[in-house]
Protein backbone atom coordinates (compact mmCIF):
# COMPACT_ATOMS: atom_id res chain seq x y z
CA UNK A 1 0.00 0.00 0.00
CA UNK A 2 2.89 2.27 0.83
CA UNK A 3 4.23 1.65 -2.56
CA UNK A 4 1.42 2.44 -4.40
CA UNK A 5 1.15 5.81 -2.60
CA UNK A 6 4.39 6.55 -3.36
CA UNK A 7 3.57 5.86 -6.76
CA UNK A 8 0.36 7.81 -6.65
CA UNK A 9 2.68 10.80 -5.76
CA UNK A 10 4.74 10.37 -8.77
CA UNK A 11 1.89 10.09 -11.07
CA UNK A 12 0.45 13.48 -9.52
CA UNK A 13 3.85 15.12 -9.76
CA UNK A 14 3.57 13.89 -13.86
CA UNK A 15 0.09 15.18 -14.15
CA UNK A 16 0.90 18.94 -12.55
CA UNK A 17 4.01 19.22 -14.50
CA UNK A 18 1.82 18.20 -18.22
CA UNK A 19 2.61 21.59 -19.67
CA UNK A 20 5.77 22.87 -18.40
CA UNK A 21 8.67 23.70 -20.93
CA UNK A 22 11.07 20.69 -20.76
CA UNK A 23 9.70 18.23 -17.92
CA UNK A 24 10.70 14.87 -18.48
CA UNK A 25 8.31 12.13 -16.65
CA UNK A 26 9.22 10.13 -13.49
CA UNK A 27 8.29 6.61 -13.08
CA UNK A 28 8.61 4.16 -10.33
CA UNK A 29 10.34 1.02 -10.69
CA UNK A 30 9.82 -1.82 -8.44
CA UNK A 31 11.36 -5.33 -7.48
CA UNK A 32 9.60 -7.81 -5.83
CA UNK A 33 10.11 -7.95 -1.97
CA UNK A 34 13.78 -9.67 -1.59
CA UNK A 35 14.98 -11.87 1.37
CA UNK A 36 17.08 -10.07 3.64
CA UNK A 37 19.67 -12.75 3.37
CA UNK A 38 21.80 -11.48 6.49
CA UNK A 39 18.63 -11.98 8.61
CA UNK A 40 17.96 -15.56 7.57
CA UNK A 41 21.67 -16.48 8.48
CA UNK A 42 22.31 -14.81 11.82
CA UNK A 43 19.24 -17.06 12.85
CA UNK A 44 16.74 -14.51 13.00
CA UNK A 45 13.21 -13.06 11.48
CA UNK A 46 13.02 -12.80 7.93
CA UNK A 47 13.33 -9.49 6.80
CA UNK A 48 11.77 -8.37 4.07
CA UNK A 49 13.08 -5.21 1.40
CA UNK A 50 11.59 -3.62 -1.99
CA UNK A 51 14.03 -1.94 -3.90
CA UNK A 52 12.79 1.55 -5.74
CA UNK A 53 13.88 3.67 -7.97
CA UNK A 54 12.12 6.39 -10.19
CA UNK A 55 13.02 6.19 -13.49
CA UNK A 56 13.09 9.42 -15.59
CA UNK A 57 11.85 8.97 -18.87
CA UNK A 58 14.00 10.95 -21.17
CA UNK A 59 12.30 10.81 -24.44
CA UNK A 60 11.65 13.42 -26.78
CA UNK A 61 9.20 16.11 -25.78
CA UNK A 62 6.56 18.08 -28.86
CA UNK A 63 8.42 21.21 -29.93
CA UNK A 64 6.54 23.82 -29.08
CA UNK A 65 6.48 27.44 -31.66
CA UNK A 66 6.82 30.42 -29.44
CA UNK A 67 8.67 32.59 -32.55
CA UNK A 68 10.67 34.34 -29.96
CA UNK A 69 14.67 34.65 -30.54
CA UNK A 70 15.70 33.28 -27.60
CA UNK A 71 13.72 30.12 -27.36
CA UNK A 72 15.53 26.82 -28.79
CA UNK A 73 14.66 23.88 -28.23
CA UNK A 74 16.68 20.21 -29.04
CA UNK A 75 15.25 17.72 -31.75
CA UNK A 76 17.76 14.27 -31.11
CA UNK A 77 19.41 13.41 -27.44
CA UNK A 78 21.38 15.98 -25.41
CA UNK A 79 21.22 18.60 -23.00
CA UNK A 80 22.41 22.43 -23.03
CA UNK A 81 24.48 23.00 -20.39
CA UNK A 82 23.65 26.05 -17.36
CA UNK A 83 25.37 26.89 -14.41
CA UNK A 84 24.93 28.94 -11.26
CA UNK A 85 28.87 29.40 -10.69
CA UNK A 86 29.33 26.06 -9.22
CA UNK A 87 27.49 23.69 -10.34
CA UNK A 88 26.78 22.67 -13.89
CA UNK A 89 23.43 21.58 -14.71
CA UNK A 90 21.86 19.91 -17.63
CA UNK A 91 18.43 20.83 -19.11
CA UNK A 92 15.97 20.12 -22.00
CA UNK A 93 14.11 23.69 -21.27
CA UNK A 94 15.58 25.80 -23.76
CA UNK A 95 13.63 29.00 -22.94
CA UNK A 96 16.49 31.61 -22.51
CA UNK A 97 16.52 35.37 -21.80
CA UNK A 98 19.05 37.96 -21.40
CA UNK A 99 20.54 39.51 -18.40
CA UNK A 100 21.52 42.49 -17.48
CA UNK A 101 24.79 42.86 -18.67
CA UNK A 102 23.37 40.63 -21.72
CA UNK A 103 24.55 37.61 -20.91
CA UNK A 104 22.38 34.48 -22.23
CA UNK A 105 20.76 33.29 -19.01
CA UNK A 106 17.70 31.06 -18.11
CA UNK A 107 14.66 31.47 -16.10
CA UNK A 108 16.16 30.96 -13.08
CA UNK A 109 19.36 33.17 -14.02
CA UNK A 110 21.71 30.18 -14.56
CA UNK A 111 24.67 31.11 -17.54
CA UNK A 112 23.85 29.40 -20.37
CA UNK A 113 27.04 27.62 -21.86
CA UNK A 114 28.46 28.20 -25.02
CA UNK A 115 31.66 26.05 -26.17
CA UNK A 116 33.57 28.95 -25.13
CA UNK A 117 32.02 29.44 -21.75
CA UNK A 118 29.61 31.96 -20.92
CA UNK A 119 27.69 33.44 -24.21
CA UNK A 120 27.61 37.54 -24.26
CA UNK A 121 25.08 39.04 -27.02
CA UNK A 122 25.36 42.38 -28.31
CA UNK A 123 22.55 44.13 -29.26
CA UNK A 124 20.92 43.11 -32.77
CA UNK A 125 19.34 40.38 -34.44
CA UNK A 126 19.66 36.67 -32.72
CA UNK A 127 19.78 33.70 -35.35
CA UNK A 128 20.65 30.44 -33.76
CA UNK A 129 22.03 27.57 -36.44
CA UNK A 130 20.65 24.20 -36.45
CA UNK A 131 24.33 23.26 -34.55
CA UNK A 132 23.88 25.75 -32.23
CA UNK A 133 25.53 28.55 -33.67
CA UNK A 134 24.52 32.24 -32.43
CA UNK A 135 24.66 35.02 -34.73
CA UNK A 136 23.89 38.73 -34.29
CA UNK A 137 23.24 40.99 -36.91
CA UNK A 138 25.26 37.59 -39.58
CA UNK A 139 27.94 38.14 -36.87
CA UNK A 140 29.10 34.80 -35.34
CA UNK A 141 28.90 35.28 -31.35
CA UNK A 142 29.32 31.84 -30.09
CA UNK A 143 27.94 28.37 -30.32
CA UNK A 144 25.74 26.62 -27.71
CA UNK A 145 26.96 23.83 -25.65
CA UNK A 146 25.11 20.77 -26.55
CA UNK A 147 26.05 17.68 -24.68
CA UNK A 148 24.95 13.85 -24.48
CA UNK A 149 25.54 12.47 -21.36
CA UNK A 150 26.77 8.53 -20.79
CA UNK A 151 25.49 7.66 -17.13
CA UNK A 152 22.40 9.14 -17.17
CA UNK A 153 21.54 6.61 -13.84
CA UNK A 154 23.91 9.32 -11.99
CA UNK A 155 21.28 12.20 -12.73
CA UNK A 156 19.04 13.79 -10.12
CA UNK A 157 16.41 16.57 -11.19
CA UNK A 158 16.10 19.55 -8.99
CA UNK A 159 13.66 22.37 -9.86
CA UNK A 160 13.64 23.84 -13.44
CA UNK A 161 13.58 21.01 -15.31
CA UNK A 162 17.22 20.61 -14.74
CA UNK A 163 18.98 17.75 -14.04
CA UNK A 164 22.31 17.69 -12.13
CA UNK A 165 25.08 14.97 -11.83
CA UNK A 166 24.69 13.37 -8.28
CA UNK A 167 28.47 12.23 -8.15
CA UNK A 168 29.55 15.36 -9.92
CA UNK A 169 31.73 13.75 -12.34
CA UNK A 170 28.71 13.52 -15.61
CA UNK A 171 30.79 11.61 -18.36
CA UNK A 172 29.54 14.71 -20.97
CA UNK A 173 30.05 13.37 -24.90
CA UNK A 174 29.47 15.50 -28.14
CA UNK A 175 25.75 14.98 -29.03
CA UNK A 176 25.09 13.08 -32.28
CA UNK A 177 23.15 14.68 -34.67
CA UNK A 178 20.90 16.89 -32.74
CA UNK A 179 19.06 19.47 -34.18
CA UNK A 180 18.59 23.02 -32.65
CA UNK A 181 15.60 24.85 -33.35
CA UNK A 182 15.53 28.35 -32.70
CA UNK A 183 11.41 29.63 -31.80
CA UNK A 184 11.00 26.29 -30.54
CA UNK A 185 10.65 25.16 -26.99
CA UNK A 186 10.63 21.56 -26.07
CA UNK A 187 6.86 20.64 -24.48
CA UNK A 188 6.62 17.90 -21.40
CA UNK A 189 6.90 14.33 -22.55
CA UNK A 190 4.26 13.31 -20.18
CA UNK A 191 1.68 11.66 -21.66
CA UNK A 192 -1.83 12.56 -20.18
CA UNK A 193 -3.76 9.04 -21.20
CA UNK A 194 -0.93 6.92 -19.86
CA UNK A 195 -0.67 8.54 -16.63
CA UNK A 196 -4.74 7.91 -16.05
CA UNK A 197 -4.36 4.58 -17.22
CA UNK A 198 -1.66 4.35 -14.42
CA UNK A 199 -3.74 6.00 -11.78
CA UNK A 200 -6.42 2.99 -12.27
CA UNK A 201 -4.08 0.96 -12.04
CA UNK A 202 -2.38 2.53 -8.45
CA UNK A 203 -6.12 2.13 -7.13
CA UNK A 204 -6.92 -1.02 -7.96
CA UNK A 205 -3.32 -2.54 -6.35
CA UNK A 206 -4.04 -0.24 -3.24
CA UNK A 207 -7.74 -1.87 -2.98
CA UNK A 208 -6.03 -5.17 -3.76
CA UNK A 209 -3.22 -4.89 -0.88
CA UNK A 210 -5.89 -2.92 1.33
CA UNK A 211 -8.35 -6.17 1.23
CA UNK A 212 -5.45 -9.03 1.91
CA UNK A 213 -5.44 -6.58 4.47
CA UNK A 214 -8.72 -6.97 5.96
CA UNK A 215 -8.09 -10.90 5.05
CA UNK A 216 -5.27 -11.30 6.96
CA UNK A 217 -7.11 -9.23 9.91
CA UNK A 218 -10.26 -11.63 9.88
CA UNK A 219 -7.66 -14.59 10.15
CA UNK A 220 -6.45 -13.18 13.35
CA UNK A 221 -9.72 -12.32 14.77
CA UNK A 222 -10.80 -15.67 14.25
CA UNK A 223 -7.59 -17.27 15.82
CA UNK A 224 -7.84 -14.79 18.67
CA UNK A 225 -11.89 -15.81 19.12
CA UNK A 226 -12.57 -19.20 17.77
CA UNK A 227 -9.43 -21.20 18.80
CA UNK A 228 -9.59 -22.90 22.27
CA UNK A 229 -13.55 -22.12 22.56
CA UNK A 230 -15.51 -25.40 23.22
CA UNK A 231 -17.63 -26.30 20.96
CA UNK B 1 -0.22 10.20 0.38
CA UNK B 2 -1.07 14.07 1.01
CA UNK B 3 1.69 14.80 -0.94
CA UNK B 4 0.13 13.89 -3.80
CA UNK B 5 -2.91 16.21 -3.10
CA UNK B 6 -0.54 19.35 -3.15
CA UNK B 7 1.56 18.08 -5.74
CA UNK B 8 -2.33 18.15 -7.79
CA UNK B 9 -2.96 21.70 -5.99
CA UNK B 10 -0.30 22.90 -7.61
CA UNK B 11 -0.81 21.28 -11.04
CA UNK B 12 -4.78 23.27 -10.97
CA UNK B 13 -3.35 26.75 -9.49
CA UNK B 14 -1.39 27.12 -12.47
CA UNK B 15 -4.18 25.63 -14.85
CA UNK B 16 -5.85 28.17 -13.62
CA UNK B 17 -3.45 30.82 -14.19
CA UNK B 18 -3.08 29.39 -17.98
CA UNK B 19 -7.07 30.03 -18.72
CA UNK B 20 -6.86 33.65 -16.47
CA UNK B 21 -3.94 34.37 -19.45
CA UNK B 22 -6.38 32.90 -22.41
CA UNK B 23 -8.94 34.71 -21.38
CA UNK B 24 -7.08 38.09 -21.44
CA UNK B 25 -5.71 36.66 -25.02
CA UNK B 26 -9.02 36.50 -25.99
CA UNK B 27 -10.70 39.71 -24.70
CA UNK B 28 -8.20 41.57 -26.47
CA UNK B 29 -8.62 39.62 -29.57
CA UNK B 30 -9.44 42.87 -31.56
CA UNK B 31 -7.04 45.48 -29.68
CA UNK B 32 -4.86 47.70 -31.68
CA UNK B 33 -1.19 46.75 -31.45
CA UNK B 34 -1.75 43.95 -28.68
CA UNK B 35 0.64 40.99 -28.21
CA UNK B 36 -0.63 37.55 -27.45
CA UNK B 37 1.15 36.11 -24.44
CA UNK B 38 1.25 32.60 -22.58
CA UNK B 39 2.11 31.21 -19.41
CA UNK B 40 5.65 29.48 -18.56
CA UNK B 41 5.47 26.48 -15.70
CA UNK B 42 8.75 25.12 -13.75
CA UNK B 43 8.81 22.13 -11.45
CA UNK B 44 9.01 22.39 -8.00
CA UNK B 45 11.77 21.08 -6.16
CA UNK B 46 12.04 17.76 -5.70
CA UNK B 47 12.25 15.41 -1.71
CA UNK B 48 15.19 12.41 -1.34
CA UNK B 49 12.12 10.06 0.27
CA UNK B 50 15.06 7.51 -0.06
CA UNK B 51 18.53 8.17 -0.76
CA UNK B 52 20.62 5.95 -2.81
CA UNK B 53 21.91 3.66 -0.22
CA UNK B 54 23.44 0.09 -0.51
CA UNK B 55 21.26 -3.02 -0.87
CA UNK B 56 21.79 -6.39 1.45
CA UNK B 57 23.28 -7.95 -1.85
CA UNK B 58 26.24 -5.75 -2.37
CA UNK B 59 25.18 -3.68 -4.43
CA UNK B 60 23.73 -0.17 -4.78
CA UNK B 61 20.51 1.16 -5.62
CA UNK B 62 21.49 3.09 -8.91
CA UNK B 63 18.97 6.23 -8.38
CA UNK B 64 17.13 7.12 -4.80
CA UNK B 65 13.94 7.66 -4.62
CA UNK B 66 13.21 10.89 -5.99
CA UNK B 67 9.48 12.67 -5.64
CA UNK B 68 8.52 16.05 -7.59
CA UNK B 69 6.04 18.64 -5.26
CA UNK B 70 4.45 19.82 -8.64
CA UNK B 71 4.80 22.74 -10.79
CA UNK B 72 4.35 26.83 -10.43
CA UNK B 73 3.85 29.34 -13.32
CA UNK B 74 7.30 31.21 -13.38
CA UNK B 75 7.12 33.98 -16.21
CA UNK B 76 4.33 34.92 -18.94
CA UNK B 77 5.88 35.35 -22.04
CA UNK B 78 4.84 37.41 -25.06
CA UNK B 79 4.85 36.79 -28.49
CA UNK B 80 5.45 39.28 -30.53
CA UNK B 81 4.77 38.06 -34.00
CA UNK B 82 3.55 40.39 -36.92
CA UNK B 83 -0.65 41.46 -36.21
CA UNK B 84 -2.84 41.17 -39.55
CA UNK B 85 -3.07 44.79 -40.62
CA UNK B 86 -6.15 46.93 -40.88
CA UNK B 87 -6.69 49.95 -43.76
CA UNK B 88 -7.95 52.65 -41.96
CA UNK B 89 -7.05 55.43 -44.50
CA UNK B 90 -6.41 57.95 -41.67
CA UNK B 91 -2.85 59.67 -42.36
CA UNK B 92 -1.74 59.59 -38.59
CA UNK B 93 -2.65 55.68 -38.25
CA UNK B 94 0.74 53.96 -38.82
CA UNK B 95 1.74 50.34 -38.72
CA UNK B 96 5.30 49.07 -38.20
CA UNK B 97 6.16 46.55 -40.77
CA UNK B 98 8.39 43.94 -39.21
CA UNK B 99 10.56 44.37 -36.08
CA UNK B 100 10.42 47.21 -33.62
CA UNK B 101 8.77 49.91 -30.86
CA UNK B 102 6.97 53.61 -31.14
CA UNK B 103 8.45 55.62 -28.65
CA UNK B 104 6.14 57.43 -26.02
CA UNK B 105 6.75 59.78 -23.10
CA UNK B 106 5.62 59.32 -19.91
CA UNK B 107 4.67 62.40 -17.39
CA UNK B 108 7.46 60.89 -15.38
CA UNK B 109 10.20 60.95 -17.66
CA UNK B 110 10.47 57.51 -18.43
CA UNK B 111 9.82 56.35 -22.36
CA UNK B 112 7.44 53.70 -22.81
CA UNK B 113 7.41 51.70 -25.85
CA UNK B 114 4.29 50.23 -28.07
CA UNK B 115 3.56 48.48 -31.43
CA UNK B 116 0.10 50.82 -31.13
CA UNK B 117 0.35 53.10 -34.06
CA UNK B 118 -3.21 55.33 -33.75
CA UNK B 119 -2.11 58.56 -33.25
CA UNK B 120 -3.89 62.21 -32.74
CA UNK B 121 -3.08 65.14 -32.72
CA UNK B 122 -3.38 67.17 -29.20
CA UNK B 123 -5.11 70.72 -29.16
CA UNK B 124 -0.90 72.23 -29.42
CA UNK B 125 -0.59 69.82 -32.56
CA UNK B 126 1.45 67.57 -30.68
CA UNK B 127 1.02 63.81 -32.20
CA UNK B 128 0.29 61.86 -29.21
CA UNK B 129 -1.41 58.51 -28.51
CA UNK B 130 -5.17 57.89 -27.66
CA UNK B 131 -4.21 58.52 -23.52
CA UNK B 132 -2.79 61.97 -25.04
CA UNK B 133 0.91 60.63 -24.54
CA UNK B 134 3.62 62.89 -26.54
CA UNK B 135 5.46 60.75 -29.44
CA UNK B 136 9.24 60.73 -28.32
CA UNK B 137 11.16 62.21 -30.18
CA UNK B 138 7.92 64.72 -30.25
CA UNK B 139 6.62 65.78 -33.71
CA UNK B 140 4.64 68.97 -34.28
CA UNK B 141 2.22 69.68 -37.08
CA UNK B 142 1.84 73.03 -38.46
CA UNK B 143 -1.78 74.16 -37.55
CA UNK B 144 -2.04 74.69 -41.31
CA UNK B 145 -1.45 71.35 -42.54
CA UNK B 146 -3.32 70.41 -45.36
CA UNK B 147 -1.88 66.83 -46.01
CA UNK B 148 0.78 64.72 -43.87
CA UNK B 149 2.50 62.29 -45.36
CA UNK B 150 4.66 59.86 -43.74
CA UNK B 151 7.31 57.08 -45.92
CA UNK B 152 8.56 54.03 -44.67
CA UNK B 153 11.53 55.31 -43.13
CA UNK B 154 9.93 57.47 -41.14
CA UNK B 155 10.56 60.58 -42.97
CA UNK B 156 7.23 63.27 -42.30
CA UNK B 157 6.09 66.12 -44.61
CA UNK B 158 3.06 68.10 -44.62
CA UNK B 159 1.44 70.65 -47.33
CA UNK B 160 -0.22 73.33 -45.83
CA UNK B 161 -2.45 76.03 -47.64
CA UNK B 162 -0.26 79.03 -48.07
CA UNK B 163 3.34 76.22 -49.81
CA UNK B 164 1.44 73.85 -51.59
CA UNK B 165 5.27 71.55 -52.34
CA UNK B 166 5.47 68.97 -49.53
CA UNK B 167 8.27 70.27 -46.39
CA UNK B 168 9.99 68.00 -44.23
CA UNK B 169 9.01 68.62 -40.34
CA UNK B 170 10.41 65.49 -38.59
CA UNK B 171 11.26 62.31 -38.60
CA UNK B 172 9.89 59.88 -36.68
CA UNK B 173 12.43 57.07 -34.69
CA UNK B 174 11.39 53.44 -33.50
CA UNK B 175 13.27 51.16 -31.12
CA UNK B 176 14.00 47.78 -30.52
CA UNK B 177 15.19 44.83 -28.18
CA UNK B 178 17.53 42.05 -28.34
CA UNK B 179 14.53 39.86 -26.47
CA UNK B 180 11.31 41.53 -26.62
CA UNK B 181 9.57 38.37 -24.91
CA UNK B 182 11.31 40.09 -21.86
CA UNK B 183 9.46 43.60 -22.17
CA UNK B 184 6.67 44.66 -19.33
CA UNK B 185 3.37 44.96 -20.12
CA UNK B 186 2.59 48.16 -18.54
CA UNK B 187 -1.59 48.02 -19.91
CA UNK B 188 -2.74 50.64 -22.27
CA UNK B 189 -1.04 49.09 -24.97
CA UNK B 190 2.40 50.23 -23.20
CA UNK B 191 5.74 48.24 -22.45
CA UNK B 192 8.59 49.23 -20.26
CA UNK B 193 12.28 47.96 -20.89
CA UNK B 194 13.34 45.26 -18.43
CA UNK B 195 16.71 43.88 -17.48
CA UNK B 196 16.03 40.47 -19.51
CA UNK B 197 14.83 42.60 -22.46
CA UNK B 198 18.12 44.53 -22.88
CA UNK B 199 18.43 48.04 -23.87
CA UNK B 200 16.76 49.87 -26.86
CA UNK B 201 18.29 50.04 -30.13
CA UNK B 202 16.57 53.30 -31.65
CA UNK B 203 17.32 54.52 -35.22
CA UNK B 204 15.41 55.55 -37.92
CA UNK B 205 12.77 53.04 -39.57
CA UNK B 206 13.92 50.61 -42.38
CA UNK B 207 17.31 50.68 -40.59
CA UNK B 208 19.56 48.25 -38.11
CA UNK B 209 16.89 45.20 -38.59
CA UNK B 210 13.94 47.69 -38.02
CA UNK B 211 10.77 47.54 -39.51
CA UNK B 212 9.69 50.00 -42.28
CA UNK B 213 6.29 52.37 -41.43
CA UNK B 214 3.05 52.26 -43.39
CA UNK B 215 0.72 54.87 -43.28
CA UNK B 216 -2.81 54.49 -43.14
CA UNK B 217 -2.50 50.67 -41.37
CA UNK B 218 -3.11 49.44 -38.20
CA UNK B 219 -1.37 46.73 -36.58
CA UNK B 220 -4.44 44.24 -35.60
CA UNK B 221 -4.26 42.08 -32.62
CA UNK B 222 -1.73 38.89 -33.17
CA UNK B 223 -3.98 36.82 -31.07
CA UNK B 224 -5.10 33.91 -33.07
CA UNK B 225 -8.63 32.69 -32.20
CA UNK B 226 -8.11 28.99 -33.22
CA UNK B 227 -5.11 28.63 -31.55
CA UNK B 228 -6.56 30.29 -28.02
CA UNK B 229 -9.36 27.29 -28.37
CA UNK B 230 -6.85 24.95 -28.40
CA UNK B 231 -4.95 26.29 -25.54
CA UNK B 232 -8.02 26.32 -23.79
CA UNK B 233 -8.64 23.16 -24.00
CA UNK B 234 -5.84 21.93 -22.81
CA UNK B 235 -5.17 23.87 -19.92
CA UNK B 236 -8.66 22.51 -18.98
CA UNK B 237 -8.26 19.20 -19.83
CA UNK B 238 -4.80 19.39 -17.72
CA UNK B 239 -7.17 21.06 -15.03
CA UNK B 240 -9.35 18.20 -15.01
CA UNK B 241 -6.83 15.58 -14.96
CA UNK B 242 -4.87 17.09 -11.89
CA UNK B 243 -8.39 16.95 -10.03
CA UNK B 244 -8.61 13.09 -11.05
CA UNK B 245 -5.03 13.02 -9.16
CA UNK B 246 -6.77 14.96 -6.07
CA UNK B 247 -9.70 12.32 -6.48
CA UNK B 248 -7.18 8.94 -6.37
CA UNK B 249 -5.52 10.31 -3.44
CA UNK B 250 -8.57 11.15 -1.50
CA UNK B 251 -10.01 7.57 -2.40
CA UNK B 252 -7.02 6.20 -1.70
CA UNK B 253 -6.84 7.79 1.93
CA UNK B 254 -10.71 6.72 2.23
CA UNK B 255 -9.11 2.97 1.87
CA UNK B 256 -6.75 3.26 3.88
CA UNK B 257 -9.75 4.85 7.02
CA UNK B 258 -11.90 2.30 6.31
CA UNK B 259 -8.75 -0.58 7.16
CA UNK B 260 -9.49 -0.52 10.72
CA UNK B 261 -13.39 -1.91 11.21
Amino acid sequence: MIAQSTRQDITANNLANVQTTGFKRDRLFQTDLIDAQSGVENGGVLGLRQLQKVITDLSQGGLHPTSAPLDVALQGEGFFVVSDGQKTYYTRNGHFQLSAEGKLITAQGHAVQGEGGEILLPAGQVTIGSQGDIAVDGRTVGKLKVVALENTDDLVKVSGAMLVSRSGSAQEREAQGTIVQQGFVEASNVDAMREMVEMIAIMRNYQVSAKALQAEDETLLKTVTDIGRVP
Amino acid sequence: MLKSLSTAASGMTAQELAIDNIANNLANVNTTGFKRSRVEFQDLIYQMVQQVSPTTQGTETPTGLQIGGGTRAIASVKDFDQGDPLHTGNSLDLMIRGDGFFEVLLPDGQIAYTRDGSWKLSSEGKVVNADGLPMEPPLDIPEDATAIMIDGQGLVLVRTASTPEPTEIGQIELARFVNPAGLESLGKNLYAQTVASGEPVVSTPGKDGLGTIDQGYLENSNVRVVEEMINLIAAQRAYELNSKAVQTAQDMLGIAANLKR
